[in-house]
């Protein structure tokens, strides 16, 4: 097992990651920006540095500035948290170099694992569906190879990540006004794929070990987005037949298999109204949301993906893995600037996994995540009605959240249904109130 | 310019006008801008202190800080010393590269405020110095 981990993460995760640690016995060193010296992670880690200045490219995701940092505090492995340098192979390869483990797949796994249209290809490779999906040159080749797909299409630019850079586009004469709005903002390499008007993405947890076994830990149900942004998240999800969820889940084996994926990863899906499903893109690192996982499961992600790591075996079978309930995730998010001036949640069974601390402040420089509050329950009812608890019982003065709309939307009569696409916020009326 | 760098620019004016929300419309498209007000902010900024004038050098990187080139030699700076504007404070080493630290004007050094060999956080306060005039200099 290790003996110390850098923390090159900040944030929820961070926190998630530390404390995880602690219960291993394992000594941690977090990182900051010259504005977070007193943020959550850095007061909780043993030793805690700044490594840069405010802007993420100084500090969080300064490669050398973080494996410098490792080293020179003698930290035996760097945990890279999610985003980030997380699926960055050269950051991998930079770790491999130094001597310093990596949490997360060898740096050719990831070079493979982390790229869109590497995987797209072994996937096609073993027979997995997928969507048709073209690079394009300019607007002319743009126009041509979406004319192929047929509409409608969505465009992403390779700027994009997190949600951004992503449009769905209904014809060539909006295509074409798009790419010219688009040209002078210099986006980056731009993909046109076939876009999926009504559809649910659906994700499968896997982990795997350096021994050769990978399992499959359920699904995820992510459809839930504000701007291509996930918002709120369930599992399992519901109404999927057991005969798509046995090709999701062979699927996801079948490409784990051929990236020899060690550690833990995320295979998402667009899943459509009449059960066609197709590949997206895998995920080589451990999500935002894989507490909801952890609910039903009883089986601690964190921890697995860092024993792994530290070559440990999965001890268990497939077939032992017990699912248990329905579990939910609100992703509190900032909606401003500012100063947390107090906060509090007064409930004595809620997990939420945050950063928050009053007299924090919230800088436009970082993701506006702030907690993620988990419900659990033995139906999707029950999970929802504590839910509806936790968001009363939170409150957080000095900065707007994201609080009241997930309140309101634990009310919408679409979401209580059950029966949702990835257009819900956006038909539910979410996105001009609430974007 | 790029779309970034327009922003920076735009809102250091903002900023340096008292501008608080600024909406640009033209044909490339439309950018609304909205700067937050700065509170407290934990950005280790100059300390000036009144009765001497006198600030703290901060790191630029973190690293590991030496207080001379080598183990033999002399420290490049003591307290008490007057030093030009281009001379090197100290070592900062990351990644097995010495960086030197240079003085951005002409100083005296009041206090050396790191041990040599420590670990120095990126923005850490190295040396305590007070301004100089430059006709004070030799």
């Amino acid at each position: 097992m290790y003996t110390k981990m850098f923390i090159a993460n900040r944030g929820e995760i961070a926190v998630r990651v530390i404390n995880e640690c602690r219960k291993l016995g394992i000594k941690t060193v977090a990182a900051c920006s010259d504005t977070e010296r007193n943020a959550p992670h850095m007061r909780i880690a043993d030793k805690g540095y700044c490594i840069g200045a405010a802007a993420v490219k100084d500090s969080y995701m300064n490669a050398r500035a973080i494996i410098n940092a490792a080293l020179i505090t003698k930290s035996d492995v760097i945990h890279p948290g999610y985003g980030f340098l997380s699926e960055n192979t050269e950051f991998a390869k930079s770790c491999e170099q130094r001597g310093v483990s990596f949490v997360g797949p060898a740096s050719d796994t990831l070079a493979q694992a982390a790229n869109k249209m590497a995987t797209k290809r072994i996937a096609v490779s073993q027979e997995i569906p997928v969507l048709k999906g073209y690079f394009a040159e300019d607007i002319d080749d743009a126009l041509s190879r979406a004319d192929e797909i047929g509409y409608p299409v969505m465009i992403k630019t390779s700027n994009g990540g997190g949600g951004a850079g992503i449009k769905p586009v209904f014809s060539s004469g909006e295509l074409r006004k798009t790419l010219e709005l688009l040209q002078p903002l210099k986006c980056g390499k731009l993909f046109i794929e076939k876009f999926v008007r009504t559809a649910r993405h659906i994700e499968v947890q896997i982990i795997a070990d350096k021994y050769g076994n990978i399992l499959t830990i359920g699904n995820r149900e992510c459809s839930i987005q504000l701007r291509n942004k996930k918002v709120l998240e369930e599992c399992p999800a519901q109404s999927l037949s057991a005969g798509l969820l046995k090709r999701l889940y062979a699927d996801s084996l079948k490409l784990a298999r051929a990236l020899n994926y060690v550690g833990v990863g995320t295979i998402e899906f667009l899943v459509d109204k009449a059960e066609n499903y197709y590949f997206m893109e895998m995920n080589a690192r451990i999500q935002v949301e894989h507490g909801i996982t952890e609910m039903i499961t009883g089986i601690n992600l964190v921890e697995w993906q860092i024993k792994i790591s530290a070559g440990e075996k999965i001890p268990f079978t497939q077939d032992e893995i017990r699912f248990s309930g329905h579990a939910l995730e609100c992703r509190i998010n900032a909606q401003s600037c500012g100063r947390i001036d107090n906060w509090c949640l007064n409930n004595s069974e809620v997990r939420f996994d945050h950063a928050i601390a009053s007299g924090l402040t919230v800088w436009p420089y970082y993701d506006s995540l702030l907690g993620k509050l988990i419900s659990h329950g033995q139906t999707r009812r029950d999970a929802i009605k504590k839910m509806s608890g936790y968001l009363n019982d939170l409150h957080i003065n000095g900065i707007k959240t994201n609080i009241e709309m997930h309140k309101n939307l634990l009310n919408n009569d679409r979401f209580l249904s059950g029966e949702y696409y990835t257009n819900i916020l956006e038909n539910e009326g979410y996105v001009k109130r609430y974007a | 310019m790029e779309l970034t760098e327009k922003i920076r620019a735009l809102s250091q004016t903002m900023r340096a006008n008292g501008i608080k929300v600024l909406e640009i419309k033209n044909s490339d498209g439309e950018i609304k801008i909205e700067l937050f007000p700065l509170k407290e902010t934990e950005i280790p900024e100059r300390e000036i202190l009144p009765a001497e004038q006198s600030v703290k050098i901060p790191a630029p990187i973190m690293g590991v800080g030496y207080l001379a080139s080598s183990e033999d030699a002399e420290p490049f700076v003591t307290p008490g010393d007057r030093i030009k504007k281009g001379d090197v404070l100290c070592i900062i080493e990351a990644m097995k590269v010495m960086n030197e630290v240079i003085a951005d004007c002409d100083y005296e050094i009041l206090e050396v405020c790191f041990e040599n060999g420590q670990i120095i956080e990126y923005g850490q306060d190295l040396f305590k110095v007070k301004r100089i005039e430059a006709a004070d200099v030799h």
